[in-house]
């Protein structure tokens, strides 16, 4: 359908449209005009990325400032959903007549996911790929081969590229992740390098959240942006993690020796060139001196191995003397690594700040905090020069690196913890130095710097005031949209105890409880019994679940199970669990049924989506906390609590409950789907908890449903299911579903409002301004609006009365 | 015998107890009764005969029954051979000479008279049917023990169906046959109406039992498929299932102890059935393949005990708990041992996997779709810490796998490793709001009119359309006020719609009652009049409508019965009726078919002629019985109505022809 917003015609492709998509448009339509950030909270499943794309595409085609769209989600199956998402609506447009001539979308993903080459895709790690793809398509691997043809084997499809013409590598249109392979395949280009290579001439651009936030890789990806781009974080509830992460870095004892290793085969390269080549050291060092930007310009061969620091964080200026020259910055390096080494011997756990940390390293091994800073840099610099190959192997020390030179860089909000043990009741030390990054702001600051307007959207993003908080932004429109529904189209039940009455909870000190997990499993036996097709069941946490499935299987629970559905488990191995997956969906469309057990924050609950029949019911299995021993996130607290005034109990079930919901909320896609969501945990009852998920699942929490016990919870959902599988006129519009007459409705009754609002607003104006003028004129008719006459009325309020109204209520 | 074709050949046989003679030409088998009217001639066409049966030798009777297709007569014809001297003898003649027909008629070729036979269809005898008939020939010649020939085409006979010995039907027919009947006998047990419906008709011998099942072959396809639908494997865990603990904690725990049994202190004994084996084997192949290689040098059993007291089996068994024996106190041996190997607890599975799954559920994908993390997460969310829980998710997945792929065997294995450049549209089918579509186009069937466009042209001349056609605008409006004004200004005049009661008498101006009848009250009155007589019309409509759905007496049991069956039969006959006329889906040039449809229909529509008489008596016995003759009329109306459109459609027909 077309419609306007005020100005705007929007090309919607579908006939109908749910009131809150249209709220949703409108919102992010004042954003964008007002150009400042947003926060909106739309219901899972109503159609989020649609009304996003199709209204900002709408907006980019429509006004001449062409601005670019950068579109960020999670996951690949959901930037490959939005790809396509995105190709609908232009060929929706292309048919209601929309003339969008060249306009190019693309998504991109990393070489592992695009490579075609015939060896290198075969790779199953993607950092060996990027290794191995470097090899065969850097600079002075192309020069070598280009030259003297033969001596270096080149990758064709990165080759073919060349008889390309730049920025228009591939004809307009929107391409998929598999569209562009096929393309590549197709011509016998690379298709990795034709999104890198596109990205500056594309209309949109969809990847994840990295290429964005983690400086890592947005310095190279992202960084010829315009900033006249209008980003959009999509499911963007997990970003502030996603912030966190991209500054952060663990090393490990592992680590630290292969690090080591590496330092000594770069030396005998050095060496080795030393003697065949020297002049090629002495150019480095003359480069170096220049500083190390132009040093290092921008390559995107070598995205692999760039600064871990933000950009305006790094150093334009020249290398310290003492690590210009290769044999010292080895030199250097190897100090480093055996200081960390020594450190992780240490068997308590050590809390430090960057300073503290740098002022002991300086005391022992006379290393300052100047040359560390330039540590990754250097490294890349001098990986360069030597042309070294199959640097995956030397992973480890560029992350040393990138340790020293973060530890260096940045002061406040960052955090260094040596863990000498996993967990409490290890004996084996297995330490690992985390330098952690404690605000998110920092990663996000220079996004929200950069670019006019920024939208953070999810399903879940309640309470909508915490991000703006922890990510330090003003945003202009903060808004979370009610699921409208013509009938509950799911329901949500907070099973609080077992049909034998003992409760239920996930809480550390009574999970293993065989009661307990008795409990759990009968809920799953019953739901098995009663939902048709697919369940889907979440735990807290990986460790809870598998040994909770051992201990179901032990109880002969699973075998219960059996009987009804299929049983499939997510897996520590991805692919393991994709197939798992697609087995689980087969059984759930041939009418076997199956259970799904998963794990909250797992790879699972993020960007698959069991809609319809894959998930009739999903199950929350306990309150998805976070590890709360984890001094990680003890540290994070703290900070949180200093800086923002945020409590450490509102923060961590404001987490777990954004991650509930975000599990609950895959079973629904569009108002005609339904499904049942069990909270089965006893602290689910409470309103402090509840209060947290976001207001359209919340709303559909009755008191009645609060606190069930197992069995009349399977009652009751037996009595859904029976409700719900009525035959239903779902084509009525109005409530939840609008033509465009509706909409055309509640224009004109908006319009209407903002008139009357208007007139009001003036009539009152009008008024003061004409006391005013009346004052002025000495001719005061209308005593009642004369504001001395008011505030006079105020005088004659007793003093005794005022002083009541300060007094506090506890008083 | 193509000598004998011109020559009649006659003995003697009683039929029915009514001495008589039986004479056999190449075409017919006729019985003739000695005393002329006792009994009624019997006359078959050779080519009718299906099956005869004998008494067995040495009997009493030397006796000879034919069968004849369709059944008809019900039951075949009986023949007793009387001429004391002779009778065995001449049994054999006539059997000599049916043999070829018999064998002949009784291979199904045409699906005439037994279309229930393409159910089925054995693919031995519908290739080859002259063959299986000239063996047929060739097994009773060759035996000659025809007295042991047995009945198993009637199911009304089941007695006789388990006869042992030979039979001129070959064996693939027998069984096919048998089946039948089995499959007969469950439809019917299953649907009471039917059995019912069979009880009246074909063992009331009204049709036969072909004919009623003629046109159901429907049912009996279904619970054919109900009946060939086998049970799936179980889907539990294989080694859930004899859990050695089970037989000890009673119910509580998760095994059933299939196939165990444990004497209060003994042994376990493990009873290992074909299934459970084929089930080990196809659960864990290393135990086939130890199998293949050592059993012919140990016993089955040594085996078997050996393997469930090995370090392999604890490792096959899924749980992670410990058993009552220790690992470590399992004996070793050496040939289980040397299948053993680390348990599948890696992060990766040992189980190489497909490189590419649809994208949407690619999670690989997201791993490593930007450069790995660099940080560590805690302890409880790192997958596949709990190692040993591992190898039993992989195998609760596995198991999954082939269950779900159980009942699909025959599927292509590599059509599930399809390539993930699969079409757009099964992703838009993905991302697909299914409710935000308008409702769908109606999908309308044009008329085929004649000069459709003719019509269309018309139309348009007629008017250019709008609410009232050929008025302007001005009109309209000057309508529309027209209609307002007059129900805005509506008054209701009650007066004029009842009038109110004047009294009787004109009051007189100085207030006294007059003599003379008011004038007003006479239109009072007649209004009055009007009124109750309209309410004696209404009240007895509405009486009368009350009388219709008023409960009325049950018709007694035995009335009903017999109505019912009427009925029943009436159906019946309709339907066989019908299904003769209407013509057949398959094989509509079949002359054969043509001519048995044919009389079919002419015998259904004998048999409806009867029903009007029927319902005639039925009505005498409420009569009798002092029930209303009126209700049971209307009660047969439907029925009667039916029978007498199948009658006057017939005689048209016949007339035709």
């Amino acid at each position: 359908m077309k419609f306007m917003l005020g100005d705007l015609p929007v090309l919607f492709p579908y006939d109908r449209l749910y009131p809150e998509q249209y709220s949703y448009m409108a919102d992010l339509k004042t954003t964008l005009d007002a150009g400042g950030h947003c926060v909106l909270e739309m219901p899972s499943g109503t159609g989020k990325t649609v009304s996003l794309l199709s209204l900002i595409v709408s907006y980019m085609q429509f006004y001449p400032t062409k601005r670019k769209l950068i579109y960020c989600s999670r996951t690949v199956p959901e930037i490959e959903k939005a790809l396509a998402e995105l190709k609908r609506l232009m060929e929706y447009r292309a048919e209601m007549g929309a003339n969008d001539g060249e306009f190019r979308g693309l998504g991109l993903t990393s070489r592992r996911n695009l490579c075609l080459h015939p060896e290198v895709s075969k790779e199953k790690k993607g950092k060996i790929v990027d290794s191995r793809c470097r090899d065969l398509t850097s600079a002075f691997a192309c020069e070598k081969g280009r030259t003297n043809p033969g001596s270096i084997p080149l990758c064709s499809y990165h080759e073919e590229l060349n008889n390309y013409e730049t920025g228009n590598l591939i004809p307009p249109g929107i391409y998929t992740i598999d569209d562009v392979k096929k393309y590549g395949k197709d011509k016998g280009v690379c298709p990795y390098f034709t999104i890198r290579r596109m990205l500056p001439f594309l209309d949109v651009v969809i990847y994840s959240f990295h290429y964005l936030l983690d400086p890592k890789v947005a310095e190279q990806v992202s960084a010829e942006m315009s900033k006249e781009s209008i980003v959009v974080f999509d499911e963007a509830h997990n970003i502030d993690n996603v912030c966190i992460e991209s500054l952060s870095i663990d090393l490990t004892r592992p680590m630290l020796d292969s690090a080591a290793r590496s330092v000594n085969k770069i030396s005998d390269k050095i060496a080795e060139i030393k003697e065949t080549d020297s002049q090629k050291l002495e150019d480095e060092y003359k480069k170096l001196v220049e500083g190390l930007q132009e040093a290092n310009d921008a390559r995107e061969d070598e995205d692999m191995m760039v600064s871990p620091v933000l950009s305006k964080d790094m150093l334009d200026e020249a290398v310290p003397g003492n690590i210009r020259k290769a044999e010292h910055f080895i030199a250097f390096l190897k100090r480093f690594i055996e200081y960390l080494k020594t450190r992780m011997r240490v068997l308590h756990v050590v809390a430090e700040t960057p300073q503290s940390f740098l002022a002991h390293l300086k005391e022992i091994t006379y290393i300052e905090k100047r040359p560390l800073k330039f540590a990754a840099e250097r490294l890349t610099s001098l990986v360069r020069t030597l042309e070294l190959t199959n640097i995956d192997e030397h992973y480890s020390l560029q992350k040393v690196a990138s340790f020293g030179t973060l530890v260096a860089t940045y002061e406040k909000g960052f955090l260094l913890i040596l863990e000498p043990y996993e967990t409490e009741h290890a004996t084996v030390p297995n330490p690992i130095f985390h330098f952690t990054c404690l605000d998110p702001s920092l990663a996000i600051a220079p996004v929200f710097e950069r670019f006019s307007s920024v939208v953070i959207t999810s399903g879940t993003i309640s309470p909508l005031d915490m991000y703006p908080k922890i990510l330090q932004f003003r945003p202009v429109t903060e808004q979370s949209y009610p699921m409208t529904l013509t009938r509950n189209a799911f329901l949500p039940m907070v099973i609080t105890r077992g049909s034998d009455q003992v409760p239920i909870s996930s809480r550390f000190e009574v999970r293993n409880d065989p009661a307990v997990v008795r409990n759990f499993g009968s809920i799953l036996i019953d739901m098995a019994k009663t939902v048709p097709d697919g369940v889907v069941a979440f735990f807290p946490s990986y460790l809870y679940m598998e040994s909770i499935v051992s201990a179901w299987y032990d109880m002969g629970i699973l075998s219960e199970v059996w009987k009804h559905k299929l049983l499939f488990v997510e897996t520590p191995d991805a692919m393991e669990t994709s197939i798992a997956l697609r087995n689980y969906r087969e059984a759930c469309n041939n009418g076997r049924g199956a259970v799904m057990l998963s794990v909250a924050r797992g790879k699972v609950s993020e960007g698959i989506d069991f809609d319809h029949n894959y998930g009739r019911a999903v199950i929350m299995f306990g309150i998805p906390y976070q590890y709360t021993e984890s001094r990680i996130l003890k540290a994070r607290l703290e900070f949180l609590r200093d800086n923002h005034r945020i409590r450490e109990n509102d923060y961590l079930t404001f987490d777990a409950m954004r991650h509930a919901a975000q599990c609950v909320g895959r079973v629904l896609r569009g108002k005609t789907d339904w499904g049942l969501m069990v909270f089965a945990d006893k602290r689910f009852a409470r309103q402090d908890k509840r209060a947290k998920l976001p207001k359209w699942i919340n709303a559909y929490i009755t008191e009645a449903h609060s606190n069930l016990s197992t069995d009349v919870a399977i009652a009751l959902a037996k009595k859904f299911i029976r409700q719900i599988s009525q035959p239903f006129d779902h084509t009525q519009t109005g409530i939840s579903l609008w033509t465009l007459e509706d909409i055309e409705k509640r224009q004109l009754q908006d319009k209407l409002e903002a008139e009357q609002a208007e007139s009001e607003l003036k009539n009152s104006l009008g008024n003061a301004n004409g006391n005013l003028n009346m004052r002025n004129g000495g001719n005061g008719n209308e005593e009642d609006m004369d504001v001395d006459f008011v505030m006079d009325d105020y005088d004659q309020l007793d003093d005794d009365q005022l002083a009541m109204l300060d007094i506090p209520d506890e008083l | 015998m193509a000598g004998e074709t011109s020559s009649v050949r006659r003995f003697d046989v009683d039929f029915k107890k009514i001495p008589g003679t039986i004479s056999v030409t190449s075409t017919h088998i006729a019985w003739v009764p000695k005393e002329p009217g006792a009994m009624d001639r019997q006359n078959q066409a050779m080519e009718r005969a299906v099956n005869m049966l004998a008494s067995k030798a040495g009997s009493k009777q030397i006796s000879l029954k034919i069968l004849f297709r369709d059944d008809i007569p019900s039951n075949g014809l009986l023949f007793v051979f009387s001429n004391a001297q002779t009778r065995e003898d001449d049994r054999k003649s006539v059997q000599d000479i049916l043999i070829p027909f018999v064998a002949a008629n009784k291979n199904p070729q045409p699906a005439g008279g037994q279309p229930h036979t393409s159910i089925n269809g054995t693919t031995s005898e519908t290739i080859t049917p002259s063959t299986s008939a000239a063996q047929a020939v060739l097994q009773a010649k060759g035996k000659r023990k025809l007295d042991e020939m047995a009945d198993i085409s009637s199911p009304s006979t089941p007695n006789n169906s388990n006869t042992p010995g030979g039979t001129i039907l070959s064996p693939a027919a027998k069984a096919q046959r048998k089946r039948e009947y089995k499959l007969r006998q469950k439809v019917l047990e299953k649907n009471p109406t039917l059995r019912m419906l069979h009880r009246e008709l074909v063992i009331g011998k009204q049709i036969t039992e072909e004919e009623f099942w003629d046109g159901r072959e429907s049912l009996i396809q279904a619970e054919e498929m109900a009946y060939a639908q086998k049970p799936g494997r179980a889907s539990r865990l294989l080694d859930d299932r004899f859990d050695l603990d089970a037989g000890r904690k009673g119910k509580g725990t998760g095994g059933t102890g299939v196939g165990i049994k444990q004497n209060d202190n003994g042994p376990i004994i493990l009873k290992l059935s074909k299934e459970l084996t084929r089930e080990i084997f196809e659960e864990f192949p290393v135990v086939q393949d130890a199998y293949a290689k050592y059993v012919p040098g140990i016993s089955e059993t040594e085996f078997w005990s050996r393997y469930f007291t090995s370090q392999l089996w604890e490792r096959h068994r899924a749980s992670v708990r410990k058993s009552a024996v220790d690992e470590s106190a399992r004996k070793k041996d050496d040939i289980f041992d040397q299948y053993l190997e680390e348990p599948d607890w890696n992060m990766q599975p040992r189980q190489t996997l497909p490189d590419d799954v649809e994208r949407f559920l690619d999670l690989a994908a997201t791993e490593e779709d930007h450069g790995e993390s660099i940080t560590v997460r805690d302890v409880t969310m790192q997958a596949g810490r709990e190692r040993s829980a591992l190898p039993l998710i992989r195998r609760f997945n596995d198991h999954s796998k082939k269950l779900l792929r159980a009942n699909d065997s025959n599927r292509d294995q590599s059509l599930l490793m399809d390539s993930p450049y699969g079409s757009g549209i099964d992703l838009y089918n993905e991302i697909d709001l299914a409710d935000l579509h308008g409702p769908a186009q109606d999908t309308t069937i044009t008329l085929d009119v004649q000069e459709a466009g003719d019509m269309a042209d018309k139309q348009g001349q007629d008017g250019d359309g709008g609410v009232l056609p050929g008025k302007t605008e001005e009109e309209l409006h000057t309508i529309a006020s027209k209609s307002t004004a007059i129900l805005s200004n509506f008054n209701p005049d009650f007066g004029a719609v009842c009038l109110p009661n004047p009294g009787f008498h004109t009051t007189n101006p100085d207030g006294t009652a007059s003599e003379e009848m008011n004038p007003a009250y006479e239109a009072f009155a007649e209004q009055r009049d009007a009124q109750a007589a309209a309410y004696h019309v209404i009240k007895d409509l509405h009486s009368r409508a009350n009388a219709e759905v008023a409960v009325n007496i049950p018709i007694p049991e035995q009335l009903n019965e017999q109505m019912k069956s009427c009925h029943n039969a009436a159906t019946e006959f309709l339907r066989q009726y019908w299904s003769a006329i209407l013509p057949s889906q398959s094989q509509l040039n079949s002359s054969n078919i043509h001519q048995s449809k044919e009389n079919k229909a002419i015998k259904m529509a004998g048999y409806l002629k009867l029903t009007e008489n029927k319902v005639k008596a039925i009505i005498e016995t409420s009569v009798i019985m002092g029930f209303d003759p009126e209700r049971v009329k209307k009660a047969m109306a439907p029925t009667v109505g039916a029978v007498q459109i199948a009658l006057a459609r017939e005689a048209k027909r016949t007339k035709k022809v």
